[in-house]
């Protein structure tokens, strides 16, 4: 993982040449000490953890109720060797890169209009309110409705539950906008184009990569209610069908994918991405009033 | 190097619930000299920013009339000289490294990429920041922010350069040092500076001219022929520098007294 040295470049202000004036301190930070080669080690023994407890309650609790984690593991293999497991994750993936590309889309744009013009904030007010408050299985159980039992409708449904959060964290971003910076670049005469690219887009990177996070682990777990209730395949269609069958381990074994599959997404792309866009962060910053 | 010519500017922004406005600048006439070194002195909130402001075309609401003259010649308003502006805060942009946030104001025009390079290059090593290239903002004192801050408003070669209190956040022995810098640099080339300060010592200091300003509404007061009573390079340690900067403090009391008792 990342920061095995809690590094800080820290700069003296005062004194001297920049060659002497800047100097490696290693500040020493007593709770952020449990990084480093422990780091790695605490997260295997967190998961490690996980799993044994799983394996423990399997052992007391019937195997129909609690499957343990070899069943449930051999359960998934049949389930990929009949092609299932392929067909239904392939199919809720689609839709949750399409729902989400959606929602990204939309949302960034009315975000930033909320966030830079105030007549759109308080002519979009309500709506934003309503759409954070509303609870989700309203929105999908209404585009069922609305709509129709089709595709459109769940990519709809899952859209429009995400865009939400996205407007109001790219609000946010949009309110945050340095004018100073701007205008700095208006000062030296910077073409609109560049102004957009090298100091409006970079203040909104924090927001849009913390936005993208929590819109694609929010759409993961809409895209599940969205399969279970309306459609005839998918994740969550095999977990609904399962429920019917009774069969735990079905359900644990589609589970434990949606888990696996946004822990890549999320801790390696996302992050991975966050942090080649704040590679400039990495020290703080000394801003000055 | 243009020469900045400024007849009657008046700016006055609305107050709020409509009470009427409030008046920033009242009929400000100054004129700038070709590579003359003028710097604007008064109490903050006389409107020193705002005119600042006016002339770098950042604000383009006032009344009167703003020209350029480059060569006896009147610069079109369309065309504008080429204008470095260093900010009170050094404004740097925080996700580039200190040569692109330099490269981040250059044109390309008809140079190439290595010439550009040796231009920035160049630069950095003029403000003593060799070795920092590759350096975020972030990482740098306030003091060597400023100090980018003053390479990337001198590197696009401007013809005329807009200060606006642009040592006042750094430590005094900071300060004194780059004020030597500032003062070395502009000798070197000689561009037309509007700087504005409200450290009398530091304007008497720095500038051929010295143009005193009151608030409400911001107007100039006063002058002061700095350049034909010291000659440069000019040492802080001398009697009359803190001489003249007592005089224009005293102008400024003057004014603000004259101010009470007219108004």
């Amino acid at each position: 993982m990342s920061g095995d040295v809690y590094g800080v470049l820290q700069t003296e202000r005062t004194t001297g040449t920049p060659v002497d004036s800047v100097r490696a301190v290693q500040v020493a930070v007593p709770w952020r000490r449990a990084t480093g080669p422990n780091a790695t080690v605490l997260s295997a023994i967190s998961l490690l953890s996980l799993l044994g407890a799983w394996l423990l309650a399997s052992c007391v609790l019937p195997a129909r109720v609690l499957p343990g984690p070899s069943e449930t593991l051999q359960f998934l293999w049949q389930e990929w060797e009949r092609g299932r497991l392929l067909m239904h994750v392939s199919a809720t993936i689609q839709r949750v890169l399409v729902s989400f590309a959606l929602a990204m889309g939309i949302g960034v744009a009315v975000g930033l209009l909320m966030g830079v013009s105030r007549a759109a904030d308080r002519l979009l007010g309500a709506w934003l309110v309503s759409g954070l408050s509303i609870p989700r299985i309203v929105v999908i159980v209404g585009a069922y409705i609305l709509i129709g039992l089709n595709e459109t409708a769940a990519i709809t449904a899952i859209a429009a539950v995400v865009v939400p959060t996205v407007v109001a964290q790219v609000r946010e971003g949009a309110r945050a906008l340095d004018p100073k910076l701007v205008e700095m670049a208006r000062a030296f005469r910077r073409p609109a184009a560049v102004i957009v690219q090298k100091v409006v887009a970079p203040q909104l990177f924090p927001y849009l990569a913390g936005t993208g996070r929590a819109a694609m682990s929010l759409a993961w777990k809409m895209v599940v209610f969205a399969e279970l209730m309306g459609r005839t395949n998918g994740v969550g269609y095999q977990i609904s069908f399962y429920f019917q069958m009774f069969d735990m381990r079905g359900i644990l074994a589609y589970g434990l994918v949606m888990i696996v599959v946004l822990a890549v997404v999320d801790y390696v792309i996302m992050a991975a991405w966050e942090r080649y866009a704040f590679r400039w962060r990495r020290t703080p910053m000394t801003w000055i009033g | 190097m243009a020469r900045i010519v400024s007849r009657g500017i008046t700016k006055s922004y609305p107050l709020p619930h409509g009470t009427g406005r409030q008046v920033a600048l009242q009929s400000v006439n100054l004129e700038v000299e070709d590579g003359e070194f003028v710097c604007l002195l008064g109490p903050s909130g006389c409107g020193k920013t705002t005119l600042l402001n006016i002339v770098s075309g950042l604000d383009g609401e006032y009344e009167g009339d703003l020209s350029f003259v480059r060569s006896g010649a009147l610069v079109a308003s369309t065309e504008r000289p080429r204008i470095g502006y260093v900010f009170q805060e050094a404004r740097l942009l925080p996700w580039l490294t200190v040569w692109q946030n330099l490269r981040f104001v250059l044109d390309r025009g008809n140079l190439s990429e290595s010439q550009l390079g040796q231009r920035i290059a160049q630069w950095i090593e003029r403000v003593g920041l060799a070795g920092f290239e590759n350096y975020y903002p972030g990482q740098l004192s306030v003091g060597m922010q400023q100090r980018v801050g003053l390479a990337r408003a001198l590197i696009i070669e401007p013809e005329v350069l807009l200060m606006d209190e642009p040592l006042s956040a750094l430590d005094e022995l900071t300060a004194m040092r780059m004020r030597d810098e500032l003062v070395r640099l502009w000798m070197e080339r000689a561009c037309t500076v509007l700087f504005v300060t409200h450290n009398p010592l530091e304007a008497v200091y720095l500038a051929d001219r010295v143009v005193v300003m009151t608030s409400s509404p911001g107007q100039i007061v006063a002058e002061l022929r700095v350049n034909e009573l010291l000659s440069r390079p000019r040492d802080l340690e001398d009697a009359r520098v803190w001489a003249l900067s007592r005089k224009a403090v005293q102008l400024l009391e003057n004014a603000v007294a004259k101010k009470a008792i007219d108004g």
